[in-house]
């Protein structure tokens, strides 16, 4: 209970942010193994990043319960929450562009049922990915937990 | 401010910007990619030409329209969609009743919500534009027949208007959720739903509505079916639906529903006297039987789907303004399951489907030869012969003796007129070195009508032991060629000289030697060869039979007049051994046969024994390894360092355009060479990748953008003036202005391409052609993917409305003609989809299978005239397999036949496949595809994103493949040459790149992202530096603090009391503040 108390804002953000990059990350492996977006290469941005962005917000999250926070960590920390969200916006940026031409095949000649829950899986996947790029942009603005100075 | 608080605002101002600086960043790739559309979204542009304004205004806009303005020009469309109706639509039965009256057209009761709310076009696809506000508005029925002075029953009227609402459907068109109001196709595997009103509905909407009949007593009642792309009707019962229970056999078949509404106008002709015409708006094959059979009905009439203007044309055919003069371009029957291309046809899944491949389903078309008439009439030749097992239950509708009478209700050919013409067959005189067939034909009006009439000419070869020893089919009757007259008053006549390529006599015998020294040749057999006209396939079986001496006993009363003999002493192997170019012939397509893969599987349909080569249904299959490893899995071309070619020429320096090479007489060409030769590698490996929706500018021969656009029923993906030039000062004849009237004029607008097939006009298909072309100059859009050129394999496939026929012929020499129509004014009359996509289902990845006669008696030979004789310079591929390969990468398909055997020298694009395996593109540029339908950025990395195997470094080291892409950019290019996508440019022209004003936006924000994240990241930096500092003397200073108040706290509260707790409690202060 005291730890909770302890938490900042920032430290909700984050853990919302790994859960929508969990959430984008898990969507994107679904969709890159549907009959209609399967022959997509994995794209390294979204996968390495994407675990790498997770990785870190973990770092940021455990790091903020230190005092001793105005040293090296301390920049290590900021530095991450700037990467966290470039990795998250970018990989999200780039699901997107890979698939638009396939959208626009499934939203016209392709359009079945399969197609459709096909592109769903992506839809959902981006969505998840841009919104936890949003909360980690949000999440910096704030602490991570009260112990932090 | 607390410093802590300054330093978490600074990293969150900076991780804000940095993330939209990955934005921007990425964008900016990702909008490369998507240029075109973008552009043409924005109306901007991304290159510049820049010519001599000097120069001579002749050469540089080459190709003339026939018509000064847009007013003119959309007239033209309209003038043209009312005569292909009127032309094309078909008079199926006639007791007199038509034409009307004029006292009669005053007196219209329009029933059924499809003539108030009819199919104009396709779903999806070939869909109609509907224009307002333009020249040449749409008009739907009740419009078209108002101003053309028919009078409508008010009270019909007024009641399905207000019923509306229960005819909606929401339909996808192209990625356009759109609600309609009419009848639609089935979606794959969904059933087909009425949505005719009951009769006690229709009571209880307006209980008069049945009294208005009495003063209103012309009751015109329509039919309707929809059709559209990736639409398909499933047959029988399956494809009803369910809930309805409206003893309905067949989606195309009556529901009890439509057979109420026509029976009422029956009963209600009886009350008050009247007629009763049935308009059947379907190009899907209907099963209309019972409507003929019918006493009370007095005419039916088969109007298709008769696009923005033809109903003007039917009601000049209803009023006797115009006499009918269409003939079917398909086989009508009592039961379109009984086809035997009917077995094979659903969603036969492979056992091992594989998705990751787009392994999905296979279709064995056991049917051979045997689609439409060349079945229904060949079997009913040899029942009258006893010759077959013809008699044989198999096929047959009620499960009696098969009986042709019982199974076809209108023959294909069939059509009536309002008079009636006698013709006869003067003469015909085969000329095997000329490799021509001459017939005369006297045509007379005999009739009280003025009208036209066509003239069907047939042929039927011997069918022989050879044959039956070497599995060779041979229809009884094939349509070889055909003429239509003018206007003929009655008494006149006309003689028409039909010239018919001999070559199309000719069977292909997959035994046979040849001159290749392999197997595989076209054959004439030795015997008497038998010519035919007739008023439709029928017709012509049976004038046949009577030149033969056969069937008198059974009734068959031909007319010789109609005939003409020509005999073969012996079996000919050499006339047709090589084609036109000098190609040798040979089998291209044994990997099509599934029997070559799984041997003894498949028996294919033979007249030698009807009963027993019945086909049965070829499902539950499993691929093998060898069949996996052949093709399925789309493994067919590895790129490898060879020097199996010479080495090829790229980059090379030079100051020639493409303008330069205008009106190129040859790909061959040594300036087109030298042209080629200046293009990069890389330029052409991105160019056969991304090619989609248009083929981009290219700086470094200054070729200009090409812009495609899509539909056999004209240029519906964009208005007139989406591309069109709105520069009046540029010295473009062609230009428009900004605020033209038709500007937002929508080409969609004409018949489907089954009604331009069914007016067995080739002048008319020739101005079709022409006014495409017209069309082109003014939206400058040179492209059309516009010829449906596949056949209608059974009445099943709700894409049938986009191509011409069933019959190989009347579409090839239909097609030919348009494209020979259009080529004057530069336009690029594409043909589509090379071959067999003849059904939506599972159509990317479909593994169709035949046997090689089928495939260039059927299909291919669809194709053929429009190569070899219309020197066609555009085509599509096909979604689908042959046999184990993707067309695309079918090497027989795409470069012996297409390429070799006929010459073709065009641009071939595939379909629109997204799929990037499935796509194979190194295959397909190898096999002479010259682009994809892909779009992305103009650059090599964005090109090996996609297909890393697609890179410079490997395809450099290919010998063959780079000596491909060569070939291919040349054919392309060639065809851009002679287009009218040169229109505007000359030899002083040149292309530049230029920025647009979004490129600069996304600069913009790329350089106000960097700067504000850079900005950011000093002030997190200085003011982090701040706070260290602050920290370290506010740590120095509470540990003094401490010290001195030491001896007045115990020693373990001492130890607790840290620094960094004063700092943290002050956090936790500023966070209250915040």
């Amino acid at each position: 209970m005291k730890f909770v108390k302890n938490q900042s804002f920032g430290f909700y953000l984050g853990i919302l942010t790994i859960i929508a990059a969990i959430v984008g990350m898990y969507f994107y492996f679904v969709n890159s193994a549907t009959a209609t977006f399967g022959n997509i290469p994995l794209n390294a941005v979204t996968v390495y990043g994407g675990v790498l962005a997770i990785v870190l917000e973990l770092f940021v999250l455990i790091a903020g319960q230190f005092k001793a926070n105005n040293g090296w960590l301390g920049v290590l920390t900021d530095i991450s929450c700037v990467a966290i969200a470039v990795l998250l916006v970018w990989g999200a940026t780039v699901f997107f562009a890979d698939r638009i031409n396939l959208f626009a095949g499934v939203m016209t000649f392709n359009r079945n049922a399969q197609t459709l829950a096909d592109m769903s899986s992506a839809l959902i996947g981006i969505a998840a990915l841009f919104g936890s790029g949003a909360l980690a942009i949000v999440a910096s603005f704030f602490r991570v937990s009260k112990t932090t100075r | 401010m607390k410093r802590g608080t300054k330093v978490r605002a600074f990293r969150g101002v900076t991780t804000a910007c940095a993330a939209v600086l990955a934005l921007s960043v990425t964008a900016t790739s990702a909008v490369a990619g998507f240029r075109t559309d973008i552009n043409r979204f924005l109306g901007t542009h991304s290159t510049e030409w820049t010519s001599d304004p000097n120069a001579d205004p002749s050469k540089t806009y080459t190709y003339k329209s026939d018509y000064t303005n847009t007013k003119d020009l959309v007239l033209a469309a309209r003038d043209l969609g009312e005569r292909v109706s009127e032309e094309g639509s078909v008079l199926l039965k006639n007791n007199g009743a038509l034409p009307l009256t004029p006292a009669e057209t005053g007196k219209i009761s329009l029933l059924g919500f499809s003539s108030y709310n009819p199919v104009q076009g396709g779903d999806m696809g070939s869909s109609v534009s509907i224009n307002k506000g333009t020249d040449a508005d749409t008009v739907d029925m009740v419009q078209a027949f108002k101003e053309k002075g028919f009078t409508i029953n008010p009270t019909l009227e007024k009641m399905y208007d207000s019923m509306k609402d229960q005819f909606t459907t929401e339909i996808n068109n192209w990625g356009n959720i759109s609600t309609v109001t009419r009848i639609t196709a089935p979606m794959i595997g969904a059933p087909f739903t009425s949505k005719e009103p009951s009769q006690e509905a229709l009571d209880k909407q307006d209980p008069q509505w049945k009294a208005s009949l009495a003063d209103n007593n012309v009751m015109i009642v329509t039919i309707a079916r929809s059709s559209g792309e990736n639409r398909n009707y499933t047959p029988g019962t399956a494809g009803v639906d369910p809930q309805q229970k409206l003893n309905q056999s067949d989606p195309l078949g009556l529901s009890d529903d439509e057979r109420n509404l026509i029976n009422a106008a029956v009963t209600a002709k009886q009350e008050n006297g009247g007629k009763v015409i049935v308009l059947v708006n379907a190009a899907n094959a209907m099963q209309l039987q019972e409507v003929q059979d019918n006493a009370g009905v007095d005419a039916i009439m088969q109007i298709g789907l008769p696009g923005a203007y033809g109903f003007y044309g039917i009601a000049d055919l209803l009023s006797g303004a115009a006499t009918p003069s269409g003939h079917l371009s398909d086989t009508w029957v009592s039961n379109n399951q009984s086809t035997p291309a009917a077995v094979n046809y659903g969603d036969y899944q492979w056992k091992n489907a594989d998705p990751r491949h787009n392994i999905n389903s296979e279709l064995v078309q056991a049917e051979g030869i045997y689609t439409g008439y060349k079945y229904y009439e060949t079997r009913y030749m040899d029942v009258i012969n006893g010759a077959g097992n013809a008699s044989s239950t198999k096929g047959s509708t009620d499960g009696s003796g098969w009986d042709y009478y019982k199974e076809v209700t209108y023959p294909f050919g069939y059509g009536m007129s309002y008079t009636t013409f006698s013709q006869t067959l003067d003469d015909v005189s085969v000329n095997l070195n000329e490799k021509t067939v001459t017939a005369h034909v006297t045509v007379t009006n005999t009739g009280a009508y003025a009208g036209k009439d066509v003239a069907q000419l047939y042929v039927s070869t011997p069918y022989t032991d050879y044959d039956k020893r070497n599995n060779v089919e041979k229809a009884g009757v094939q349509l070889l060629d055909y003429a239509k007259t003018k206007e003929l008053q009655p008494g006149e006549s006309q003689t028409l000289t039909i010239t018919a390529d001999a070559q199309y006599m000719a069977s292909w015998d997959s035994s046979a030697k040849n001159a290749a020294g392999t197997k595989g040749n076209y054959i004439l057999d030795a015997g008497q060869y038998t010519f035919a006209l007739g008023n439709g396939a029928h017709a012509a079986a049976n004038n046949v039979l009577t030149a033969r001496g056969e069937g008198a006993s059974d009734g068959v009363r031909g007319n010789t007049s109609e005939t003409a003999q020509w005999s073969l002493d012996a079996l000919d192997t050499t006339t047709f051994a090589s084609t036109k170019n000098g190609t040798k012939v040979e089998n291209q397509l044994a990997d099509a046969d599934l029997n070559k893969w799984m041997p003894g599987t498949v028996t294919y349909l033979s007249r030698s024994d009807w009963d027993k080569t019945w086909p049965k249904v070829y499902e539950g299959l499993t691929a093998t390894d060898d069949m996996l490893k052949a093709g399925l899995t789309n493994d067919t071309y590895q790129i490898s360092a060879n020097s199996e070619e010479k080495a090829t020429t790229w980059g090379a320096s030079g100051d020639l355009t493409l303008a330069d090479l205008k009106g190129v007489k040859s790909p061959d060409d040594k300036k087109m060479t030298e042209l080629m030769n200046q293009m990069k590698l890389s330029e052409a490996m991105i160019r056969t990748a991304f090619g989609g929706t248009s083929t981009k500018p290219l700086v470094s021969i200054s070729s200009p953008e090409v812009i495609q656009n899509d539909g056999p029923n004209g240029f519906a993906s964009y208005p007139l003036g989406q591309y069109a030039n709105k520069d009046k000062s540029s010295g473009d004849p062609y230009a428009i202005d900004a605020n033209d009237k038709n500007a937002n004029y929508s080409m969609g607008i004409l018949a489907n391409e089954s009604i331009l097939g069914q007016t067995f006009s080739k002048e008319l298909a020739q101005e079709w052609g022409k006014l495409l072309g017209n069309y082109s100059i003014w939206a400058n859009t040179t492209i059309l993917w516009g010829l449906g050129t596949n056949l209608h394999r059974n009445a099943y496939n709700a894409r049938n409305h986009e191509y011409f026929s069933e019959d190989p012929m009347l579409t090839a020499l239909q097609a030919t003609a348009a494209v020979q129509g259009g080529q004057e004014y530069g336009i690029i009359l594409a043909a589509k989809h090379y071959a067999f996509n003849d059904t939506e289902i599972n159509r990317i990845g479909i593994a169709v299978f035949m046997n090689e006669q089928k495939a260039r008696e059927g299909e291919l030979r669809a194709h053929q005239s429009e190569v070899e004789d219309g020197h066609i310079l555009g085509m599509m591929t096909g979604y689908n397999r042959i046999g184990v390969t993707a067309a695309n990468a079918n090497t027989g398909l795409m470069l012996n036949i297409l390429r070799k055997e006929w010459g073709f020298q065009g641009l071939l694009s595939e379909d629109f496949i997204m799929d990037n395996e499935y796509k194979n593109l190194r295959a397909a540029a190898f096999n002479g595809i010259t682009m994809t339908t892909s779009t992305g950025e103009d650059s090599m990395q964005a090109v090996e994103k996609q297909w890393p195997y697609w890179n410079e470094r490997d395809v450099s080291q290919d010998s063959r493949l780079s000596a491909a892409l060569k070939r291919n950019m040349t054919w392309q290019y060639y065809a851009f040459a002679n287009s009218n996508a040169m229109d505007g440019l000359n030899d002083t022209s040149r292309l530049h790149n230029v920025r647009t004003w979004y490129d600069n936006v996304l600069t913009a924000m790329t350089v106000a992202a960097s700067v504000l994240t850079l900005a950011g990241a000093v002030m997190y930096i200085l003011n982090r530096r701040k706070y260290a500092i602050e920290g370290r003397s506010l740590d120095e200073s509470v540990a003094a603090g401490s010290a001195s108040n030491s001896e007045n706290m115990n020693a373990d509260e001492a130890q607790s009391q840290t620094a960094s707790e004063v700092a943290s409690e002050n956090a936790v202060e500023t966070e209250k503040e915040n």
